[in-house]
């Protein structure tokens, strides 16, 4: 009888099942972070031509976003803004800065600054700016609190399973018309009285949502939902087409 | 050992012919050999160097399983193109050859599991080697539904795995299902096999010269010592194992037949194909069991393992069940003329005489139906010319068979603009080949490395194996003196 | 596009009837020689652009080798060549295309050449010998009895008014048939379906085309439509009909036929079989009635293709959008179909190309399957346009009544297709569907498509003298019985 097993081994089959084990929920936990999420790239923040610092422009000077993303209300695409959107106050306003190089060139040649894409979905994917500014959703559901941003990064996954969440849910992300610029708006800041008077409440709600101190977010989504008729789909040709 | 030296290598024909002594049971190992005589003959095999033969056979398969890969790449790279596949006709050999492969994978399985739960001694001559046989046949076969999507790299889809998409796959698809029910059927299969050569590999590691052999068999025979306590744990586990199998020797080829049967298609929509595809899988692979080991008896010269009896015994449940299936066939086109629908009817008449009239004649009326009535006769029977004629045909049958239900169910359907034809390509042809070449080399290195009958099996089908034996061992060797 | 009536593609070819191609021992694809020589006697005039003819005496010999397709309900002893083709490698799939029929062409009279003795000498017809391989998109042209086509002659219509709805059994099918899977509701408020009008339809293809230029598809070459690959979405089935029944299974070929023509796209079935088998959930049900599909989620079975009764689904066996297809020489007569050697050619296609492309519609990669959505890109427009109209209002989020329609309905000249909203009972559509000859195909399947047919009605004139042997592609009572 060959004897060549010694007696370490054993505990071996022991020690495999935990290792495999082990390795088996790694390859398993790896593959769910790494792999899956292909087009998740949250904190992605890649050098810009130009440093554009949105918290300067937003948030200290007050800017509206659609100064710039002028078509983000009327078309699919939002757009970047031209050379002419920038030097309409940088012929003015620090007309010698450095970093503006590149805009001031863009400006003589007429080529266009070269900025970087970073909210980028695949080919197959027609998402449709105006149809969501137009309808209660925020810039900020999507893309963060660029206003606080001196850098732009990639705030949200931009996933299918991530655009699911508000597609089967949009009373979570609902919110009032006029707040949709306003990135740094909280379900807090509505008063319920006003809210109430202005939008109404869903049907079978009994209770007196004016009367509340605050609203949630689930409940101004739902007012809103159903106020203005908001028929999310879920189906595939709702993106892809 | 005496024995051994007594009986002449090889002798044709019965011994005891059931005649004679009406009452004995003709032993399932002839001319006495003893357990020493099984364990040289077969570990024999394994030991000795490797014949001509089988260097010549296995370049000349591993050849074909190359050229086959390199066919898998080119269509892989290339598209799916470059199959002759067209518009009315989106599967063809692809998924012919799957099922073609997956029903030669029924046998081994139902001779371990079905056949052990019976309590038929004489598979054990046969079942290693068949459940080699099945394990390569699935893997041929689970290349197929990998390589015949458009996108393999996306064909993890299939698999419910979390994902960033918030979906899931489609469980209403019979194609999920046969995912599931593959996978299922190859593993316990894998482990059945396993677990059955544990005790020969101890054998193998006991006999082993080398210091790599020595390892190597020891490492896989997971320290056999054949001790009592050893047996019972085994024997436990073999019960268990063959109970797990048996449901899914029906389950395998049910599912995959759901695949045409919960379709829409003429010929493809109906209720009889589960029994139908199950019994068709056990068809052809006992077909495909008696190819194989009737070259490997004359080979290594196991006439006296693998009995004019076993061959006789599978010949039986060979015309059992292509009885089956030809009562299948007579059935399906009952139905057609039954059901009074006007597409049925056309595509059974187009199967016996529309533009692939001669694949129903050949493959499926000859091949399949009429050559296994020849077994009717016990002469046929035990000729094994004969019997390896008749395997031939239903391995080409089974084959056309499932050609005929799939491209001849999907090139006239309902729209008569849309019909059309299938015409296979060089990588067709050579991907089929291929997997071919891919079964024989594993089959060779199978027969080369590991104990092709099961010694340990066989032995207890020996009548010293038996407390009630009729001739105790002492009596046998007087004779012999 | 294949030709209306030959569903020949990329080639022209010279049309004779079934029964001269008998006497001249001639089948498709046969190339044939014709000569024309000029009578001597009368000096042609030059003509611009011509080579000049040689002068008399010597009568001009003028000599075509073509390709012949026997295209039944020809005029016998006759002989169609359709011009403008006989291009040699200007296509960009490498591919001599046609014939040039201008080769036979008189100045005298272009249009039609007759052995008159004035002008034309004589025409000798002589077979080569050789073959031409042809592409077409439709081999077979019987109906085979079955009601796809459904058309009556006027009194019988005048009859039975609804004498579509009595074909193939649907009369006899229970209002509302079973289904074992349960499917998710079709709750939109707005619910899209079509119908085709056979009785205007011309068969023209002018929607096959606006198909193709809206959707993006593919064009695959000759080769590969010779191999039954052709990427249409919207095809146009084209039937023969004759007098006496004809089985072409034993070759036989129809005289005089009458020839029936049906649009034939995606049916967007309510049980749709396609969606039950994908394994992936690439092809679903939308909520307004659509059968949609998600390229990007395909991995490629061809399962719903196989299960789709009416064989509309398309499978991208190549890159068609990524690498050339088409013939490349090599040398000599060799030559090689790029496609075939996909990874060795150049990935990417020109920016002309590229430029090309509807950018509302996702251009497909290989191994993925694809059909018709019904214009869902157009739909989907329409309906964000009405949503942004509405605002953050409470207002009707609907998209207005028929305010848009498919490429194919918007290029059809007849207005044989219509689309629209079948909830909303002013609708064009649903005015459409409530005609009388508004019919379902293969509705025993219990598929429920969205798409019906209005049938057909034929009024002959009861003075012509074969009025009586119209052939009607419905089936009848005789076929019935086979």
């Amino acid at each position: 009888m060959a004897n060549f097993f010694p007696r370490w081994s054993n505990w071996l089959p022991l020690k495999l099942a935990i290792c495999s084990f082990v390795i088996v929920c790694g390859l398993t936990a790896g593959t769910w972070y790494y792999v899956t999420p292909k087009y998740t790239k949250v904190g992605y923040e890649p050098i810009q031509p130009v440093p554009f610092p949105h918290d300067v422009h937003v948030t200290q000077l007050g800017m509206d976003c659609r100064y710039c993303h002028s078509f983000v209300e009327v078309g699919a695409h939002s757009n970047v803004p031209n050379t002419q959107t920038c030097m309409s106050c940088h012929q003015q306003v620090q007309k010698d800065n450095p970093k503006l190089e590149p805009v001031r060139t863009s400006w003589k040649t007429g080529e266009p600054v070269q900025w970087v894409w970073i909210h980028r979905l695949p080919d197959y994917v027609f998402y449709n700016h105006s149809a969501h500014v137009n309808r209660g959703i925020s810039c900020a559901s999507c893309h963060g609190q660029i206003n606080h941003m001196s850098v732009v990064a990639d705030a949200k996954p931009m996933s299918m399973k991530w655009c699911l969440e508000c597609h089967r849910n949009p009373e979570n992300f609902l919110r009032p018309e006029d707040q949709i610029t306003n990135l740094d708006w909280k379900p807090d800041d509505v008063n319920p009285a006003e809210f109430v008077g202005k939008y109404g409440k869903p049907a079978g709600v009994t209770e007196d949502w004016s009367k509340k101190t605050h609203l949630t977010q689930r409940e101004i989504g739902q007012t809103l939902k159903e106020r203005w008729n908001i028929q999310t789909s879920e189906n595939c040709q709702a993106c892809h087409r | 050992m005496e024995g051994a030296v007594a009986v002449p290598e090889v002798i044709e024909g019965e011994e005891l012919a059931p005649t004679e002594k009406p009452l004995t049971r003709v032993p399932l190992v002839l001319n006495r050999r003893s357990y020493g005589w099984l364990t040289e003959r077969i570990a024999g095999a394994v030991e000795n160097r490797a014949p001509r033969w089988w260097w010549v056979a296995f370049a000349v398969t591993a050849a074909i399983a190359g050229f086959g890969l390199f066919c898998l790449g080119y269509q892989i790279s290339t598209g799916v193109g470059t199959w002759g596949l067209n518009h009315p006709v989106g599967w063809a050999w692809d998924i012919t050859n799957f099922v073609f492969w997956i029903g030669i994978g029924h046998a081994g399985t139902l001779i371990s599991a079905i056949l052990y739960l019976l309590r038929q001694k004489w598979r054990t001559s046969i079942n290693r080697s068949a459940e080699a046989m099945t394990l390569f046949a699935v893997i041929c076969a689970a290349i197929f539904p990998g390589i015949h999507v458009g996108r393999v790299w996306m064909a993890w889809y299939l698999a419910p795995l979390p994902n960033n998409y918030g979906i899931w796959p489609n469980f209403r698809s019979p194609l999920m299902w046969d995912v599931f029910a593959v996978s299922t059927y190859f593993t316990v299969s894998v482990l059945f096999w396993y677990t059955g050569l544990v005790p020969d590999l101890g054998t193998l590691r006991d006999r082993a010269t080398s210091k790599i052999k020595k390892f190597l068999y020891g490492i896989f025979a997971l320290g056999w010592r054949g001790s009592n306590r050893h047996w019972r744990h085994y024997e436990m586990a073999y019960l268990l194992l063959a109970g797990i199998s048996t449901p899914l020797v029906l389950s395998v080829h049910s599912v995959v037949s759901f695949d045409f049967a919960t379709s829409i298609l003429p010929t493809w929509h109906t209720t009889i194909f589960p029994p139908y595809f199950v019994a068709g899988a056990i068809f052809g692979g006992f077909a495909m069991v008696l190819t194989l080991m009737l070259p490997a008896r004359a080979l290594f010269k196991l006439h006296d393992i693998i009995t004019l009896q076993h061959i006789d015994k599978m010949a039986k449940i060979i015309l059992l069940t292509g009885s089956i299936v030809s009562y299948a066939y007579a059935m399906e086109f009952f139905i057609a003329w039954y059901s009074g629908n006007q597409y049925e009817r056309f595509a059974f008449w187009n199967r016996v005489l529309g533009p692939y009239w001669w694949y129903w004649w050949v493959g499926m009326l000859f091949c399949n139906a009429l050559s296994p009535q020849l077994f009717w006769f016990r002469w046929c029977r035990r000729n094994v010319y004969v019997v390896y004629f008749v395997c031939m045909c239903v391995n080409a049958g089974m084959w056309f068979e499932r050609f005929i239900i799939i491209v001849g169910g999907l090139h006239r359907d309902f729209l008569p603009s849309s019909w059309g034809l299938f015409i296979p390509t060089w990588v067709d042809i050579w991907t089929f080949i291929g997997t071919h070449g891919i079964f024989l080399s594993l089959f060779l290195l199978f027969i080369r490395f590991l104990p092709m009958i099961a010694m340990s099996e066989v032995k207890t089908a020996l009548p010293e194996s038996d407390v009630h034996a009729q001739h105790p061992a002492g009596a046998m060797e007087k004779e012999h003196a | 596009m294949p030709d209306p009536i030959t569903k020949l593609t990329w080639d022209n070819a010279a049309l004779i009837s079934p029964r001269y191609a008998k006497t001249l021992d001639l089948e498709t694809g046969d190339l044939i020689r014709i000569a024309v020589s000029e009578a001597a006697s009368t000096p042609p005039p030059p003509a611009e652009g011509q080579p000049a003819p040689p002068p008399p005496p010597q009568p001009a010999v003028r000599e075509l080798e073509i390709a012949v397709l026997v295209a039944p309900g020809h005029a016998d002893n006759s002989i169609t060549i359709p011009l403008g083709y006989g291009r040699y490698s200007l296509n960009n799939v490498g591919e001599r295309s046609g014939f040039n029929g201008y080769l036979l062409r008189t100045p005298n009279n272009p249009h039609y050449i007759v052995a008159d003795g004035k002008a034309v000498g004589s025409v000798t017809v002589k077979k080569v010998g050789r073959k031409y391989p042809f592409s077409i998109t439709q081999d077979h042209f019987s109906i085979e009895g079955r009601g796809l086509v459904r058309e009556a002659p006027l009194e019988h219509y005048r009859e039975d008014p609804e004498f579509a709805k009595k074909i193939a059994g649907d009369d006899e099918l229970p209002a509302k048939l079973p289904s074992l899977y349960t499917h998710p509701p079709l709750n939109a408020a707005q619910q899209w379906g079509m119908t085709i009008d056979l009785n205007v339809c011309t068969g023209c293809s002018a929607c096959v085309v606006a198909c193709q230029a809206e959707n993006n598809v593919p064009v695959v070459g000759k080769l590969q439509v010779s191999h039954g690959r052709a990427m249409h979405w919207l095809r146009i089935d084209r039937y023969f009909a004759s007098e006496h029944g004809f089985d072409q299974d034993k070759g036989e070929l129809p005289e005089d036929p009458e020839m029936v023509h049906q649009p034939m796209m995606c049916q967007h079935c309510e049980n749709a079989p396609c969606e039950t088998v994908c394994p992936v959930n690439a092809t679903i049900h939308s909520e307004d009635g659509l059968n949609v599909m998600a390229y990007n989620r395909c991995v490629g079975t061809r399962y719903c293709a196989n299960n789709c009764p009416f064989k509309v689904r398309r499978f991208n066996f190549f890159d068609y959008n990524q690498r050339p297809v088409g013939k490349k020489k090599i040398a000599g007569a060799l030559n090689i179909y790029k496609e075939y050697f996909a990874p060795l050619t150049d990935k990417g296609a020109p920016d002309t190309i590229k430029l090309s492309k509807n950018p509302n519609v996702t251009v497909r990669m290989r191994g993925v399957m694809e059909k018709c959505t019904f214009c869902v890109q157009r739909i989907e427009e329409a309906k964000i346009a009405a949503r942004v109209r509405a605002g953050a209002s409470p207002a009707d989020n609907k998209i207005p009544r028929d305010s848009f329609t498919t490429a194919c309905a918007q290029a059809c000249p007849n207005e044989a297709i219509v689309f629209g909203d079948i909830r909303d009972p002013e609708s064009k559509v649903s005015k459409m569907k409530l005609q009388d000859r508004n019919y379902r195909l293969l509705q025993y399947l219990n598929v429920n498509t969205r798409v019906s047919y209005l049938a057909r009605i034929r009024n002959p004139n009861p003075k012509m003298p074969d009025a009586h042997k119209i052939g009607i592609a419905s089936p009848n009572e005789k076929e019935e019985k086979m």
